[in-house]
């Protein structure tokens, strides 16, 4: 028996040597890998004829020996979709094997927008994922629904798993409020460029293993780890620069005091300004808004051997924001390590650690006067920035009527600034009890703390009646995870294969916040950094939660041939925040595929090379409800006084502040997914499509109840919601060769109703929103506007607002030719409060996503565009953008082209300073067409060929240029047509008031390898 | 595993670590007063805030309603009120509330350790309170839930009257048990034995069962801890507040300040007419106004008529403008010249009820003697004009049974004006038909009407609730 020596170098399609690679003699337990240079080097024995080349992310490759020595090899990456390996909850699966519905974003597809936060890179990504961008603002959070609103009262958020640690997403347990508006996403604090893939479990079948807190859908992320092999360092450096994408357009100071003066004169009033023409323009907007940089700095470090694998970044991320004083800064690392300490034991940890602070200025709306957005676009624009005669130095006040602060004051002046931080770690140990049996036991941290400071000057409008004021806020929290599973896969005789795994998990969580506030600071010098200056201080006031999680859960996959599959999986959750007797809820699911192109009849179809057919049925819950809920707690509410003729007596009382409600229990989703994967043509089209049909029921709803329980109203778990809709998500490779070119497409259908809220009367919520039984969540309710009254007769004759019949008192406010019409939907001849109806909805008739990518030789472009169709938004901006008494500055078009008795239009009202009746009134005029298509990213990539790299010890290079919202095309006439005041409110959708607005981003970047 | 699942905040109280001290006790009945005047949330209604004694005032001869963008009184004031009554809603949301306090501390309060003597006092303390809010509910609606227990489920079935007056006097009497009075500055206000009584005896009067009427009645006056004041002007006076013709009042009023939360009564708001601020009287709105029947009832020099009500405003230049009759009782012009809110007690029992309803008793019973020697206590005050007795209102003699009881409505009609009475004696003497046309032509009640209809909200919130025939 004779045996020879083989060598060779493995490298990529591009030229660049792959280390690492496992070189196996095919049969044998011959295993080498390559080193640093690609070289491989391995004996081979007479009758063996085949080496195995494997790398993961790369196709396998099989080489016959025959009688050479040496072979250098090219491996192919891994374009498969169907050969990838998937992260599902406790486990990772064979795309292929999937029976649940699970997509998954890779890195490099995240790569491609700049983001301080990876659920802002999800967005167009995955269909069945609808993700919201809420505002512009550095470092702001988003909003995400993952197949659909589940919920009125508790979170509708989905879970997020990083690194198999459960994280807390609710905002409202990290923030103590101070820093108001927007807040800053807790999620933020996990760099983006650490993330290998993301996983998105949408049907019961993935997501019944995380039981309770899976109706919402569960995120998956997996961040990077090392490989063995020869070390590498990578640097990735961007650098951007931020514009506002869209400017509103409001009246300059000739134009603003021409229309002050019409409306004045429309109401028999003497005109203010005496010649318009000659005043000189403020642009407040321009005042506040810049041109603002951003830059990411990160370090890689990974690599390993054979037993140790290690990946170690730091990273350092700034970005100001377009609005002067907002910035973000992020300083973080992560240490990534595994260990083989014995064959059968392995022990690993992930860490990250991770500072963001932040300056904020105030959007959104405000208390005595909205935030600067607002305060910017509606200023009087004749005024000018400073006035050196006013304490402060700035201009105090709009002088028009709208109670409005300087905009460039309170950019300047307010103070408000936010620090936090957030540890995440874990460690794990795994055991191989025997061969197929697996021990893993992991214990795992997320400890974070918050600190907000706010001030506002004695000089600002806002805190004129504080005379100063600050506030400090912090919150620290801590989760703690212990999670133990068994893993068991095993495969008979090729025909079936079973794995399993089963668990046992404890969880808790708990905060602490503390916050106070002090009125009155005299001296301006000290603000938030010394609180005790203050002449009026107020009560402070602190507060704690706390839950507690005790889980049981397990999964059997079974497949037959290869072409049977089969999922059941189980998740027992004991929750501290229902009352005993109810604190366990049990989530079960089941679900079958077939994979049909491994049927015999198949074998002859020749275009289909995968195609399969999924259907999946189960319950999972929710339980995102403050704990406490099912407690009553007993606080001060009544006191009194017994008098008598030797003076008053005082007594105070304690009494349960809201119901016992025992039967407080987990709000359940039943889900039906049946889904598709077909591909064809050797994996040049893959499609998913699915179809699913979540009904929720038990919904945690605040719910009227009997007065002789003392109380009115209660969380009671009535009340049903339903999603239904498709996820659909298509892949094509359309040329091959020199020139590549592929494409993604992805679309998500969902269309919700709240079918039972137990109750018939209507819930009218703030921004013109109702609840109704029947309707979706998210539905605009008001009065229906129906153009402008020609002629002072049509207006006499017409159903007009109250206040406006010929007969008022107030001759102003008579309706006249010039003043806006309303339907009198129910025909009694005037407009009230009756005639109001709905306006379309805030949710999106369907969400898309459309990637193209380009390489040739060393190029790479590509494209991505996504949108939202159907999707109405209230813009409450206009309620004053459109109010044309002169109280502030409005649209330009709308002002322009005002109705006159010369110039008239159907569209626009007259100016008119006082009488007029329509002011505020939430119409059909102020919901517009929120749909969008928007030109995401762009990006341009040239890799440097290894050849010309070679000499200078530099591994890979390659350099960008990107755009990122560089394009939208829409109806809607605020800066932007994604936006929510409301944040992540469940109820409230689909409102945009002074937010901060959405950027349009330029970038350069580079990656290194060393 | 199951404590680590037990939730046990810290920062807060609840229900499962409440009622444990001698404190505890004394805030959960506590809790049961404080709803009787106003609270901190809503419409700030307690009990006794306004709904019950307007709509009491209003569903009779004796108020009308004046008070725009409530149309809701309108239609009590005139007998067209239907089931989506808002007051008759915060009426039943407010007694029920009040009730289940009182269910609690009467279940709660025996299993705490602590003075024994003060332990059976609070929970009688309690069962008054409870029997008091129970006899107007069952007044006004009839048969409704009889609710009893902390935990009681959430759409419990009705009760018939018999049983619920059952559980009113059974509370009631173990109430008699309570002190006899309390030093000022240490519980003056608190439920008393005496009130006990005469709040039994006015159950008693309701059943028809005279005898026992007659007997509290007589406990209470011969306890001696109680007399009327020479003056009627004398009632009303905020230095009056808790004195001897006081049997139970509920407070209202800031203590001076001591309360930073509006508790202040809306007897002067609601009740005084807009024209007193030429007077510098504060915020009179002047929502319910008395029926011109009811003044034009008086006797001329009846002192009561001149205390109840206000006809004249002085001006500031010293000339006099004559308006039509409001209510003014409750306003002690001295003590609160701007008027305003009101520091003054809602009286829900006082000492010439006492004397009134053994005079009513007593006719029943044949007892002639005892019918006039109490009627005519109340008479001989009402001629005392301040400093003399006027040569008016004579004492009753000689009348038939039938007349005596025609004459003690009408001393009671005199003399509890705005008090939360009137309704109640219509309702009681079956006499809303007859009555209420006279004062108020045009408005006619019917059968019906002896019942309030339970308001709608309740009804479609819970299947077990009857609505009253005829709504």
């Amino acid at each position: 028996q004779t045996s020879k020596k083989i060598t060779g170098k493995v490298t990529t399609e591009t030229g660049e040597v792959l280390a690492g690679v496992t070189v196996q003699v095919k049969g044998t337990s011959t295993i080498v890998t390559t080193n640093d240079s690609g070289s491989y080097s391995i004996n081979v024995s007479g009758n063996e004829t085949t080496l195995v080349f494997s790398y993961v992310g790369y196709a396998k490759q099989e080489v016959n020996v025959k009688n050479k020595t040496s072979f250098d090899v090219v491996l192919i990456e891994e374009k498969n979709e169907l050969s990838q390996v998937v992260v599902i909850g406790y486990g990772t699966v064979k795309k292929s094997d999937l029976t649940g519905s699970v997509v998954s974003v890779k890195a490099d597809e995240l790569k491609a927008v700049p983001a301080t936060s990876f659920d802002q890179a999800l967005q167009g990504r995955a269909a069945g994922v609808q993700v919201t961008q809420l505002s512009g603002k550095p470092g702001a959070e988003t909003s995400i629904r993952i197949r659909g609103t589940t919920s009125i009262n508790a979170g509708n958020e989905p879970l997020y798993v990083i690194d198999g640690m459960l994280i807390s997403s609710d905002g409202n347990d990290m923030n103590t409020g101070v820093t108001l508006g927007p807040r800053i996403g807790p999620l933020a604090a996990i760099n983006p460029n650490d993330i290998e893939s993301i996983e998105i479990l949408k049907d019961a079948s993935a997501t019944a293993i995380y039981g309770s807190r899976g109706a919402n859908g569960v995120v998956i992320i997996t961040t990077k780890r090392g490989r063995a092999g020869k070390g590498s360092v990578t640097l990735d450096s961007y650098y951007g620069q931020q514009e506002i994408a869209n400017k509103i357009h409001v009246l300059d100071a000739h134009q603003f005091g021409d229309f002050v003066n019409e409306a004045k004169l429309n109401a028999n009033q003497t005109p203010i300004y005496v010649n318009p023409k000659n005043l000189t323009t403020t642009d407040w907007q321009d005042a506040v808004l810049r041109t603002a940089p951003m830059a990411n700095y990160q370090l890689t470090f990974s690599g390993g051997d054979d037993k140790t694998k290690y990946s170690i970044t730091g990273s350092y991320f700034a970005q100001d924001g377009i609005i002067k004083n907002s910035d973000f800064k992020r300083y973080s690392f992560r240490s990534n390590l595994d260990r083989d300490v014995s064959k059968r034991l392995t022990v690993g940890t992930s860490v990250t650690y991770a500072r963001v602070t932040s300056n904020g200025v105030l959007t959104n709306a405000g208390t005595i006067v909205p935030g600067v957005v607002t305060d910017a676009m509606l200023f009087n624009p004749i005024l000018p920035i400073y006035d050196s005669t006013v304490v402060g130095g700035y201009t105090y006040e709009n002088d028009r009527g709208k109670l409005l602060g300087n905009p460039v004051a309170e950019v300047d002046k307010y103070n408000s600034y936010t620090v936090s931080s957030r540890f995440l770690g874990n460690i794990y140990a795994r055991y191989k009890l025997m061969e197929g049996l697996e021990f893993k036991t992991s214990f795992g941290l997320d400890a974070f703390s918050n600190k907000e400071n706010s001030y506002a000057p004695y000089y600002l409008k806002r805190a004129q009646a504080s005379k100063g004021e600050a506030s400090l806020g912090t919150v620290q929290g801590l989760t703690w995870l212990n999670e133990n599973t068994l893993n068991y896969s095993k495969q008979f005789k090729n025909e079936h294969s079973i794995n399993a795994v089963a668990g046992f998990t404890v969880q808790q969580f708990q905060n602490e916040s503390l916050f106070v506030y002090a009125f009155d600071f005299p001296d301006d010098r000290t603000g938030y950094h010394d609180i005790s200056a203050a002449l009026n201080p107020q009560k402070p006031f602190n507060g704690e939660s706390k839950w507690s999680l005790v889980s049981f859960f397990g999964r059997v996959n079974y497949t037959i041939k290869d072409k049977y599959l089969f999922t059941v999986t189980g998740r027992s959750d004991g929750s501290s925040k229902f009352a005993e007797g109810n604190k366990y809820g049990f989530f079960p699911s089941g679900a079958f595929a077939w994979r049909i192109s491994k049927e015999n009849f198949m074998k002859d179809v020749h275009a289909i090379s995968d195609l399969k057919f999924r259907a999946s049925y189960g319950v999972v819950g929710n339980q995102a409800i403050p704990p406490y809920q099912s407690l009553a707690l007993v606080g001060p509410y009544g006191e009194g006084v017994f008098n008598s003729s030797q003076g008053s007596e005082v007594y105070t009382g304690r009494e349960p502040l809201s119901y016992v409600n025992k039967d407080l229990k987990w709000e359940s989703t039943k889900q039906l997914d049946i889904g598709v994967d077909i591909s064809l043509f050797s994996n040049r089209i893959t499609f998913t499509g699915d179809y699913y049909n979540k009904k929720t029921f038990d919904l945690l709803l605040s719910t009227p109840i009997p007065s002789t329980s003392g109380f009115t109203s209660t969380l009671l778990n009535v009340g049903n919601i339903v999603n239904k809709g498709f996820d659909l998500d298509l892949k094509t490779i359309n040329t091959t060769g020199a020139l590549k070119w592929s494409t993604s497409l992805n679309v998500s259908i969902n269309k919700n109703e709240m079918t039972n809220l137990n109750t018939s009367t209507d819930i009218l919520l703030p921004g013109g929103i109702i609840l109704r039984q029947g309707l979706p969540i998210g539905t605009f309710y008001g009065y229906e506007f129906d153009g402008i009254f020609q002629s002072d007769a049509e207006a006499a004759s017409s159903p007009v607002l109250i206040g406006q019949e010929p007969t008022s008192p107030n001759p102003a406010s008579v309706a006249k030719a010039g003043d806006r019409k309303y339907k009198d939907i129910n025909g009694d001849g005037v407009i009230n409060a009756d005639d109001r109806t709905l306006l379309g909805n805030a949710q999106p008739k369907f969400t898309w996503g459309f990637n193209n990518t380009f390489s040739f030789k060393n190029i790479d472009l590509s494209f991505f565009f996504q949108g939202s169709e159907g999707n109405k938004m209230a813009n409450l901006n206009n309620l004053d953008l459109l109010n044309f008494t002169g109280q502030n500055n409005v649209l330009a078009e709308a002002a322009l082209n005002r109705w006159t008795p010369e110039n008239p239009n159907n569209k626009y009202p007259r100016a008119l300073s006082n009488g007029s009746l329509d002011v505020g009134i939430f119409s059909s005029n102020i919901v517009e067409d929120a749909s969008y298509i928007r030109l995401k990213n762009v990006t341009l990539a040239y890799r440097m060929p290894a050849n010309i790299l070679k000499k200078t010890g530099i591994q890979s290079l390659r350099i960008y240029a990107g755009a990122t919202n560089l394009w939208t095309l829409t109806d809607y006439t605020g800066y932007d047509p994604e936006a929510n005041t409301y944040g992540q409110s469940t109820t409230l959708i689909g409102i945009d008031y002074g937010g901060y607005p959405q950027t349009k981003t330029y970038t350069i970047g580079i990656n290194v390898g060393f | 595993c199951k404590k680590f699942l037990t939730e046990d905040p810290k920062n807060v109280v609840a229900v499962t670590n409440f009622y444990q001290t001698e404190q505890d006790a004394v805030f959960a009945v506590n809790a049961i007063y404080a709803w009787l005047n106003s609270i901190s949330s809503g419409s700030y209604a307690g009990v006794y805030l306004n709904s019950f004694w307007v709509t009491a005032g209003l569903a009779s001869d004796e108020m009308n309603n004046q008070e725009i963008f409530s149309p809701y009184y309108d239609q009590t004031a005139t007998f067209t009120y239907s089931s989506q009554n808002n007051a008759l809603q915060e009426i039943w949301y407010t007694h029920y509330k009040t009730i289940t306090l009182a269910n609690i501390a009467i279940e709660r309060i025996p299993l705490i350790q602590m003075d024994a003597t003060l332990r059976t006092r609070l929970v009688n303390e309690a069962k008054f309170l409870r029997g008091m809010l129970y006899f107007d509910m069952v007044r006004m609606f009839g048969s409704i839930p009889l609710v009893l227990k902390e935990s009681e489920p959430l759409t419990p079935s009705i009760s018939s009257v018999d049983d619920i007056y059952a559980q009113i006097i059974s509370d009631l009497s173990d109430a008699e048990s309570l002190p006899l009075n309390y030093p000022p500055g240490d519980g003056r206000g608190r439920a008393t034995s005496g009130a006990a009584k005469a709040l039994l005896a006015k159950v008693y009067l309701t059943r028809g069962d005279y005898t026992n009427c007659a007997a509290k009645c007589k406990e209470v006056i011969n306890s001696g801890e109680y007399a009327l004041w020479d003056d009627f002007a004398d009632v009303f006076k905020l230095s009056s507040r808790g004195g001897k013709e006081a049997i139970f009042s509920v407070g209202f009023g800031d203590a001076g300040g001591a309360i930073i939360f509006w508790e202040v009564g809306q007897f002067n708001v609601r009740l005084l007419p807009t024209a007193l601020s030429a007077e510098g009287v504060e915020n009179a709105q002047g929502w319910q106004v008395p029926t011109q029947d009811l003044y034009d009832s008086y006797d001329a020099n009846d002192r009561r008529r001149a205390v109840t009500f206000v006809t004249e405003v002085h001006n500031p230049d010293g000339s006099i403008t004559s308006i039509k009759p409001y209510i003014q009782k409750y306003w002690d012009r001295i003590a609160e010249p701007k008027a305003n809110g009101t520091a003054n007690d809602y009286p829900v029992i006082r000492y010439a009820d006492v004397l009134l309803m053994l005079a009513e008793a007593s006719n029943e019973l044949g007892n002639t003697a005892d019918a006039y020697t109490y009627i005519n206590m109340v008479r001989k005050r009402a001629r005392f004009d301040g400093t003399v007795y006027r040569d008016a209102l004579p004492d009753y003699t000689n009348l038939s049974q039938e007349e005596f009881r025609a004459a003690v409505l009408k001393e009671r009609r005199w003399e509890f004006v705005a008090e939360g009475q009137r309704w109640f004696d219509l309702a009681r003497t079956h006499t809303l038909e007859t009555l209420v046309p006279i004062a108020k032509p045009g408005v006619t009640p019917q059968t019906k009407h002896y019942l309030f209809p339970l308001p709608q909200r309740e009804i479609d919130l819970n299947p077990n609730l009857v609505q009253n025939t005829g709504y």
